[in-house]
């Protein structure tokens, strides 16, 4: 599905971190957490490509999408406002497995990574699971997003880097300490952070899906410009993803 | 008004066909529109083997562009005949196999496959793409290897035979020149551009490969200027692409002297921007009183 969405809101939130709400009642119908929308930024040359965005969260026919200003691209889009339109490809990519077989889910998220989370979060609320919820963040200055999981519902841990906020660390040590055979992880961010996760789940034989960020050319399988190591070869993140087993990829 | 084309022996209902890399094996753009309604379809490059294609990180975007490399990832041609070609038998479209090898042996072994397999209607000898470490480019960049190479393939068969030139030559009109003499039915360019970004934090080229292939509407004006100097050295049909975005990029193309064209790039972009081509060249031959596509071709007023 390709069209122009309605901006209903662009919003900032703090330092490079925004919000924005697309109303559209198709996507909102269609997206499934963990699915992203590739969207052109601005209908030009420069930049060229579309960028890739994780489903923040879904309320009626809004869409929100959690965004952090990284470069060109990310820049124009925080320039765009309410009223306008922008051209959207999506929702593309596979989606988080709310079929838990049993498992009590810990979700885990990085950074930006934390954006499919609440979305996924949400859905497995509506299904009445209970879960754990662990947010990464470099420091103080980069946590977002606490007061949607909060209002939602969701109690979080949260740790930085460098201790501004939360436990000081990483979220593989909050996560080690809890780590129980019955778990089912899910986890997205850096993937310095994925392969800890992915890693620390292995040694205690929990099950881990993890989203995975790449540059993309067409996002929807077609370049081959996105792919990730796996053991049966390299793996399409915007098609074959961006959810995979963690155990399949090779970090 | 007559949209019609041929590029050699081969009929275009319009001149606007999608180019190998950028449209998959066709079969991944079948949600997006009819395929028949296409001039025509290049395949994703062929080896006679599966292929995995290089290391991430493959792509990277540029100013108006994107650079990748892709390294020719590909099912192979005994996959590509069983899986894919009986979907796209079923669409009254031309499907054109672009196919490549690390020697010549492995360009003859594939054309003596492609040969057996119903429905195609001509080949398309890549030996254009820079992101192989053997053969790939160093076929089409030694003008003696070239014409070597295009000789034996010419030889094992009777299928038309399109060469994708690479612009990565001093002369691409002598390349041109080369293929020609050697039978070949129709010549296509430009492939990408080998071209290189560096991570100036880490000081390692941006891509794994170390270089790419350069694409997308920064490069459209180099690539007019070469179809056009390619189309005045040769006499058979020349098949224009490098950055088209719209109906008047690829009219520039026919204007050099293109007798088709192919979307690449921006196939990533817009799925069925070469949809949007087709009813732009319609628009334009409308407003210019234009009764014969044809007629545009070569038809460029130079001052």
């Amino acid at each position: 599905m390709i069209q122009e969405c309605l901006i209903h809101e662009n919003r900032h939130l703090k330092g490079r971190f925004y919000i924005l709400t697309l109303k559209d009642s198709q996507i909102a119908e269609k997206a499934q957490p963990g699915q992203f929308l590739h969207i052109q930024v601005q209908s030009s040359i420069q930049p060229l490509l579309r960028r890739p965005f994780s489903i923040y969260r879904l309320r009626d026919s809004f869409v929100d999408i959690l965004y952090e200003v990284i470069g060109e691209g990310t820049h124009i889009l925080s320039l765009r406002s309410k009223g306008e339109y922008i051209n959207c490809h999506g929702p593309l990519g596979n989606c988080f497995s709310d079929d838990l077989s049993g498992k009590h889910p810990v979700l885990v998220g990085g950074g930006i990574g934390i954006a499919p989370l609440l979305f996924f979060g949400e859905r497995l609320l509506e299904k009445s699971h209970t879960m754990e919820l662990i947010l990464g963040y470099r420091s103080e200055d980069d946590v977002i997003g606490l007061e949607d999981f909060n209002q939602s519902g969701m109690n979080v841990e949260v740790t930085t880097n460098d201790g501004s906020y939360g436990y000081k660390g990483f979220v593989t040590d909050l996560l080690k300490d809890q780590l129980h055979k019955d778990h089912k992880v899910f986890a997205c961010g850096p993937i310095p952070m994925l392969k800890a996760v992915s890693d620390l789940c292995s040694q205690h034989e929990v099950p881990c899906d993890v989203s995975i960020h790449n540059f993309m050319g067409c996002g929807f399988g077609v370049c081959l410009g996105c792919v990730f190591p796996s053991h049966k070869g390299y793996q399409r993140v915007c098609k074959d993803g961006p959810v995979f087993n963690a155990s399949h990829l090779i970090f | 008004m007559d949209l019609r084309t041929d590029i050699g022996k081969i009929l275009l209902k319009n001149p606007v066909m999608v180019a190998s890399g950028t449209f998959g094996y066709g079969v991944e753009f079948e949600g997006f529109f009819d395929l028949g309604l296409l001039g025509g379809i290049s395949v994703k490059g062929l080896h006679l083997n599966k292929r995995q294609g290089n290391a991430p990180q493959r792509i990277m975007e540029t100013p108006c562009g994107m650079l990748n490399a892709i390294g020719l990832q590909g099912i192979g041609i005994e996959a590509f005949s069983r899986e894919k070609m009986p979907v796209l038998r079923k669409y009254d479209v031309p499907i054109i196999v672009n196919f490549w090898g690390t020697s010549t042996e492995e360009y003859e072994k594939a054309v003596e496959k492609l040969n057996d397999v119903e429905g195609i209607a001509g080949l398309e000898v890549n030996v254009s793409c820079p992101n192989i470490k053997e053969g790939g480019m160093t076929f089409g960049t030694d003008p003696k290897v070239l014409s070597q190479l295009i000789r034996s393939i010419r030889k094992k068969t009777a299928l038309p035979l399109m060469v994708k030139l690479s612009p990565n030559v001093t002369s691409v009109g002598e390349m041109g020149h080369i293929v020609e003499s050697e039978g070949v039915d129709s010549i296509s360019l430009i492939n990408t551009f080998a071209a290189m970004m560096i991570d100036v934090e880490t000081r390692k080229p941006v891509l794994s490969n170390g270089v790419g292939g350069l694409s997308g509407p920064g490069i459209r004006p180099i690539a007019v200027k070469m179809v056009w100097e390619v189309a005045q050295r040769v006499k058979i049909p020349v098949i224009g692409m490098g950055g088209i975005m719209n109906a008047r990029d690829a009219l520039e193309f026919m204007i050099a002297g293109a007798s088709a064209v192919q979307i690449g790039t921006a196939n990533f972009v817009n799925p069925r921007i070469s949809l949007e081509v087709i009813e732009g060249i319609k628009d334009y031959c409308l407003n210019h009183e234009i009764e014969d596509v044809k007629s545009l071709i070569g038809s460029l007023k130079m001052p």
